[in-house]
């Protein structure tokens, strides 16, 4: 298990090719990056790891973006790292804004609309 | 005996009620009349019976034709009003006339009042018939509006689906075109070691596979649904076709991903190949998709004058009450949002199976995994 504070992004997506694409593309930045495929496990992670930012998709089984930032937002020690959402859907204002995400990256995403958020966040890899 | 006719009659006075009657008999009517002189005995006489044809006089003491007529119509009846009166000039019968009336005598002068009946009963039965008939298109009109705005509804709801579902593969390609050309951009001489390489050009594949099937089935979707489905029967081994599609799947799939074990016997008959991959593969990487991780299980057997193919998950099972529908456009048992696809493939996989004349069923237990068993017929002999 990585020790905490040694991960920069957490990214939670039920879709291994998107979770592996962005972890390698982040990496490749030289960012280390942590992957869950859903809320639940994301939340496991978080109890050994401080990223400092969370990259969150809506739709997953097992826990979606919603629940998972429910329970982050209640957990002291959790509700202040920064969350982008991560969406395909068709409105994803509607769905990102309940969540009081920082902000939201609309699927397809781009490549240099993630870096610079990252970068913000993280500082340059 | 004569034509039966239900005649009510607005007239004050009772001889020349009896007179209308005789003429009515006169003219070859078996009359069943009744006499009203009032607005009260009017509208129950209205209420008490249905009416062919109303005469009435004009100027009466208190209730006049005119007041009749209107009292008609307010009701909505469409009964036939004939004028009877001894006192209707010509301006007064253009005034009634023109208020709906459908014709008018003078009293004395009646001898064409049995053809006016006639007439007016059988135009009022012709409206009567058209009205029925608009009624009835009407309402024929309002269910195909409503299937309409059904089938709209569910358009859009797909076209929603689809293109949620089509972003999903084209984030991944995107983000592994964008950074293979961002290395080059930063610096054109960098060189990306062969393993990670490699890895990036199969997940880019990986996502033109899914995009493609996505589309496949979308193009599928839109043949059917116009019926446009022709199929292209060629002589095929099944078992042949089977070890290909599974091999496919498995590109697609990851190596981490569970095993799909395929135990086929050789089997041939007349099928269209497109048409039987697509729902070969609808079923496999359905298994894979619900199968929990665990190896799937592809047989194919022959039976008789039948091909039957199973595919055996071990996953999360389809509970006894969505089984039903699961073979519907649009359903899937497990909330579709939670899974990629258009919870179109099962419809898709029953609609090519049906239009080669076979069967497709599911044996599932909640929690124990599924088996979607599908009986071709062999089909037609096709000279080889």
């Amino acid at each position: 298990m990585t020790d905490l504070g040694e991960v920069s992004v957490l990214v939670i997506d039920d879709d291994d090719d998107i979770r592996e694409t962005v972890q390698t593309i982040l990496e490749t930045e030289g960012y280390s990056v942590a992957g869950a495929p859903n809320g639940a496990e994301a939340l496991h992670q978080l109890a050994h790891i401080r990223p400092r930012l969370i990259l969150l998709d809506l739709n997953m089984p097992v826990m979606d973006g919603a629940s998972f930032r429910d329970r982050q937002l209640l957990d002291e020690s959790l509700a202040a790292i920064p969350t982008i959402v991560m969406t395909a859907r068709a409105n994803p204002g509607a769905a990102a804004g309940p969540l009081f995400a920082r902000g939201c990256l609309v699927k397809p995403i781009d490549l240099d609309e993630l870096l610079a958020l990252v970068s913000h966040y993280c500082g340059t890899g | 005996m004569g034509k039966h006719l239900r005649a009510l009659l607005v007239e004050d006075s009772a001889d020349d009620a009896d007179l209308l009657r005789r003429e009515l008999v006169r003219s070859g009517f078996d009359p069943e009349t009744e006499r009203v002189a009032s607005a009260a005995e009017f509208s129950a006489a209205l209420d008490g019976k249905v009416w062919d044809v109303v005469l009435s006089d004009f100027a009466m003491p208190g209730f006049g034709g005119m007041a009749a007529l209107e009292l008609l119509q307010s009701r909505r009846l469409d009964i036939p009003f004939i004028v009877v009166s001894g006192t209707v000039g010509e301006d007064v019968a253009v005034e009634v006339m023109k208020a709906g009336a459908h014709d008018y005598f003078a009293k004395g002068r009646t001898i064409r009042l049995g053809s006016a009946i006639e007439r007016e009963v059988r135009e009022a039965e012709r409206r009567r018939r058209l009205g029925a008939e608009q009624q009835r298109a009407e309402a024929e009109r309002e269910l195909l509006l409503a299937d309409l705005k059904t089938a709209v509804q569910a358009r859009d709801d797909f076209l929603s689906i689809a293109s949620h579902e089509l972003k999903t593969p084209l984030t991944g390609l995107q983000l592994q075109v964008q950074g293979l050309a961002r290395i080059c951009v930063r610096d054109p001489t960098a060189s990306v070691p062969a393993a990670a390489f490699e890895a990036r050009v199969h997940s880019m594949a990986r996502q033109v596979g899914r995009l493609t099937t996505l589309i496949n089935s979308l193009l599928d979707v839109t043949r059917i649904t116009s019926g446009d489905l022709v199929l292209s029967r060629e002589r095929l081994a099944l078992d042949d076709l089977v070890v290909d599609v599974v091999n496919a799947c498995k590109e697609v799939l990851e190596p981490s991903k569970p095993q799909v074990v395929v135990d086929a016997e050789h089997v041939v008959g007349s099928w269209d190949r497109l048409r039987v991959e697509t729902v070969v593969t609808n079923l496999v990487s359905n298994a894979l998709k619900f199968g929990g991780g665990k190896p799937v299980e592809v047989s194919l057997r022959r039976a008789g004058e039948l091909a039957r193919l199973s595919v055996t998950d071990r996953g999360i099972g389809i509970p006894q009450e969505e089984q039903g529908r699961i073979f519907e456009k649009f359903e899937c048992a497990v909330p579709r949002r939670h899974y990629g696809g258009f919870g179109l493939g099962l419809w898709i996989v029953r609609q090519l199976v049906v239009a080669h004349g076979g069967t497709v069923r599911v044996d599932s237990q909640e929690g124990h995994g599924s088996t979607f068993t599908v009986d071709l017929p062999l089909g037609a002999p096709v000279p080889a």
